[in-house]
């Protein structure tokens, strides 16, 4: 049987790793999509855009998979 | 039991209606069939239209496939065209003029656009005529616009060479906004402010007319000044509502081309071409498909990158 908070404003405790948290996670997926966007339209190095595309790409993979994890 | 027989009726009509081989078949359903149903075409028309051409793009873009040549065999190059776009000088200067024109466009319609919803937010007399003949450049086609900043730009007839000229004092024939290396550049980007400064002036709006009037009163309680109150309540409190324009107007002017391509195709050289109008040579001039294909994936990742940014602001900002 089921057991149930005194309190039902108390959400339980989640087993998702408090590092792997959607709202951080998202956060480090959109500065990777804005370095890369920014490498890809620099002036100053030629090697930060032939990088520019893996990094936006990575960013955008990894935003659309944390997306789904939970808050 | 009135209201229940009322909301029944017209469903009852439609259930007499319905013709009793379809019936039988309908009523075997469950409720999750039937909404799939429902919206199963509109799936495989997305599905057709959005979903299909972004796969084939991908695919295409690891060939050496040209439209011109549909009859040549097509390889398999594997990543041989985006390793040449991403080390391409040539790529790079066009990402540098795309960088100018979305840079500057953004600053100038955020800061005209902002400074705009702070008078018209003002009750003044005649705002809301004002209001309606400030947004009608936001209104027009690009096609439209393109084609009379044209004439707008004529340094012989031109409007604006003359206004330029009457307050510069000189000669309105002296200088070329389209023809010139140094002035084009700028006259893309005068356009696209005069265009698009109205729609971030809307955002701004409805930023200003979100924030509460107790705040501003017990601002004036504390006896905070004008500037303080912009400085500290107005702006933090629009920030949202701005970062919604400035990534909107970006993710829009990466991919800007009918206005440009109207305007000045690319030109004087290549001092106006953007990534855009580079991406239509390769693929409608020079015929490389399956690089113009690698292109526009590359322009995709990182427009889709700035959309998923776009997407959480705005959820930020109906959180408020």
């Amino acid at each position: 049987m089921k057991s149930e908070s005194p309190n039902p404003n108390i959400e339980p405790q989640s087993a998702w790793p408090k590092w792997l948290r959607r709202g951080q996670m998202e956060n480090v997926a959109t500065a990777l999509i804005a370095a890369g966007v920014l490498m890809m339209l620099q002036p100053f190095m030629m090697v930060l855009f032939t990088y520019s595309f893996v990094t936006t790409l990575a960013g955008v993979v990894m935003f659309t998979i944390v997306s789904k994890f939970p808050e | 039991m009135n209201a229940r027989s009322d909301s029944e009726g017209p469903a009852r009509n439609v259930a007499n209606m319905t013709p009793d081989r379809v019936a039988r078949t309908v009523r075997g359903l469950s409720d999750k069939a039937i909404a799939w149903l429902f919206i199963g075409p509109t799936m495989l028309l997305l599905l057709a239209i959005n979903l299909f051409p972004l796969i084939w793009t991908i695919q295409l873009s690891f060939t050496n496939y040209r439209a011109n040549r549909p009859n040549a065999p097509i390889l398999n190059i594997g990543l041989d065209h985006y390793r040449a776009i991403l080390t391409d000088p040539d790529i790079w200067l066009r990402m540098q003029a795309t960088a100018h024109f979305v840079f500057w466009t953004i600053a100038l319609q955020t800061i005209i656009g902002f400074a705009l919803a702070y008078l018209v937010d003002r009750k003044f007399r005649g705002h809301g005529f004002w209001t309606t003949l400030i947004l009608v450049p936001m209104m027009l086609s690009p096609a439209v616009v393109g084609n009379f900043w044209t004439f707008l730009y004529q340094p012989q007839i031109g409007l604006f060479n003359y206004i330029v000229g009457f307050f510069a004092n000189v000669p309105p024939g002296s200088f070329k906004m389209l023809g010139d290396v140094t002035l084009s550049p700028w006259a893309i980007i005068i356009v696209d402010t005069w265009m698009w400064t109205p729609y971030v002036m809307l955002i701004c709006l409805a930023g200003l007319r979100s924030i509460p009037d107790y705040i501003y009163e017990a601002a004036e309680v504390d006896r905070a000044s004008n500037w303080r109150q912009f400085i500290s309540i107005t702006l933090p409190m629009c920030m949202p509502f701005i970062m919604l324009a400035v990534l909107f107007r970006g993710i829009e002017n990466f991919k800007m081309f009918d206005m440009v391509n109207l305007l000045t195709s690319g030109g004087p050289g290549s001092t106006t071409e953007l990534a855009s109008i580079t991406l239509k040579r390769a693929a409608f001039e020079a015929w490389r498909t399956g690089y113009s294909s690698a292109f526009a994936i590359i322009l995709f990742v990182a427009v889709f990158g700035l959309a998923n940014i776009y997407v959480k602001t705005l959820n930020k900002v109906k959180a408020r």
